[in-house]
């Protein structure tokens, strides 16, 4: 509140106005207070008192050292939290990843980073990486306030369920059952596959297996109830992608893949899965560039270097090939993607006609 | 009520101090003699600063005003170093919620009061304030009003709170 607290002039008129300050005479100016010129520059710069003035120092040197300390990480922690939260709304979920990966070093303890952390997680297929994430936010009983990030969270758990549930008698054979020779594994699974029409897992399995097999129609039959049961699940929708492309129906292939990259638009395995459609129909270029493009999006993911390396082979750029060959001999993922890696080098050397 | 509302304000009287240096502060700006301060008292007004009416009705304007912007920023900057932690992640640190206390006590303080809206308007009257000040001036001197009365549904407290949440909003979009 600011008063005018003086009244100007005329109360302490006299003959010769004097300075209500200093005693001293002044010209007469209705309008002004009647002080004289020197108290006026004293009253224009009336002290701030020590008692107020030290007080608002020692604070403001508190909230300068406290935020010194702790503002510039918090404002990083939010930006990358907000540009991660617009990919997600993009579903430009490596971006998301990234950003949100970023923003947990600085919280890790943050239910908000770490649901949409999951989210992301899952739509760019790493379904551990996001098991962790999550099993870390019941174990402390996080709460999460968004509603929507609340369902997406339980049905990706619904989704998990599914696929994960594994019948306790297969699990006991497991071992035996990757070690029989296809014919027999396929036999043997689809015996499984009867007994737990419900478990994806057994029908996931038996799938590739026929796939291997080159038995396309049945494995499609086995990926197409899985798609019933779990629709939103990626794998299988990729796994439906490359059915269609080794039978030839390229453009059934391409459709599943954009599908996949309307749902995350970085996704490097739709981008891997339509590279491989060209590849396979003859348009080593056009693989290159979709190829391309998943490595601008993960530079180190294993997979996207594998698929980066075949599309190099077709397209005859040795140089790039033996440069990718030797970063996918150092990647620390290496004993993950054996069988894809002894792929590759079976199509290099020419034990396997691909296409 | 009346109660609540001195309780508010010994709770959040550090921004009654900036208020109140914020006018002594333009007054300093603008070469105009102040003659008393109080920053704060157990009373009502819990603080004022007694200056010379100025013959330039825009200095009546500008340090009727002055606490407006001087709180809004101060606690805006101050609640953003709390606020981003504690909104965005739950943070539950001291250092955060002391940060948001005092973002949100000097913000909520923002507010010129209605003595302030008086002073200036008595300067718009003036014959020889200009147009364009009456102009620009007058719907300040209506929103202050309307501020006033706002405030006994708390709107000082929910424009403080809301500087402290959107200070830092605003930083982390343009930034992002």
């Amino acid at each position: 509140m600011s008063d005018e607290g003086q009244k100007n002039g005329n109360a302490y008129e006299s003959q010769f106005p004097t300075c209500k300050a200093c005693g001293r005479i002044i010209r007469n100016d209705p309008e002004r207070a009647p002080i004289c010129e020197d108290c006026r520059e004293k009253f224009i710069k009336y002290p701030f008192p020590k008692k107020i003035v030290i007080p608002s120092v020692i604070v403001l040197i508190l909230v300068a050292v406290i935020t010194i300390m702790r503002f510039p990480q918090a404002l990083q922690a939010g930006i990358h939290y907000e540009r991660g939260m617009r990919a997600m709304k993009s579903h430009a979920y490596v971006t998301a990843e990234n950003n949100l990966k970023l923003a947990l070093a600085q919280y890790p303890e943050s239910p908000e980073i770490l649901s949409n952390l999951t989210l992301a997680y899952y739509e760019n297929g790493k379904v551990q990486d996001a098991m962790a994430v999550y099993d870390k936010m019941a174990d402390e009983n996080m709460k999460i306030e968004d509603d929507a990030v609340y369902q997406r969270l339980d049905n990706l758990m619904k989704e998990v369920s599914a696929v994960y549930n594994i019948p306790e008698e297969y699990m006991k054979e497991h071992e035996a059952v990757m070690a029989l020779p296809g014919d027999e594994r396929a036999r043997k699974l689809r015996g499984y596959a009867s007994q737990y029409p419900e478990s994806v897992y057994i029908r996931y399995f038996l799938a590739d297996v026929l796939f291997d097999l080159k038995d396309y129609d049945e494995a499609k039959l086995y990926i197409d109830g899985i798609l019933q049961m779990v629709p939103d699940y990626i794998p299988a929708r990729s796994f439906l992608a490359a059915i269609y492309r080794e039978k030839g129906e390229f453009d059934k292939a391409i459709t599943v893949c954009n599908d996949l990259i309307q749902r995350n638009s970085e996704s490097v395995y739709a981008l891997a899965a339509l590279s491989r459609i060209e590849l396979k129909r003859f348009n080593d270029a056009k693989s290159l560039e979709y190829m391309e493009r998943a490595l601008e999006i993960a530079p180190d993911d294993l997979g996207t270097l594998v698929d980066l390396a075949m599309s190099y082979f077709y397209n005859n750029r040795q140089q790039e090939l033996t440069a990718t060959l030797q970063k996918i001999e150092v990647h620390p993922e290496k004993a993950d993607y054996q069988d894809d890696i002894q792929k590759l080098k079976d199509i290099f050397e020419g034990r396997l006609q691909w296409r | 009520m009346l109660y609540l509302g001195r309780l508010i304000a010994w709770l959040t009287f550090p921004g009654v101090i900036v208020h109140e240096m914020a006018h002594q502060l333009f007054c300093r700006w603008l070469k105009v003699p102040v003659f008393k301060v109080c920053y704060f008292q157990f009373e009502n007004p819990p603080g004022y600063v007694i200056h010379e009416s100025p013959q330039e009705a825009y200095k009546n304007l500008l340090i009727g005003i002055g606490p407006f912007f001087i709180n809004t920023v101060l606690g805006g900057l101050i609640a953003a170093g709390g606020a981003i932690p504690q909104l965005k992640f739950h943070s539950s640190s001291i250092f955060d919620f002391f940060l948001i206390w005092l973002g949100i006590s000097i913000a909520m303080h923002a507010f010129p009061s209605t003595g302030d809206a008086s002073t200036i308007w008595e300067s718009l009257k003036k014959p020889n304030t200009p147009l364009w000040l009456k102009i620009v001036g007058a719907p300040i001197v209506l929103a202050i009003y309307v501020g006033s009365f706002l405030s006994i549904f708390w709107f000082d407290l929910i424009y403080g709170a809301a500087v402290a949440v959107l200070v830092p909003n605003l930083l982390i979009s343009i930034m992002a």
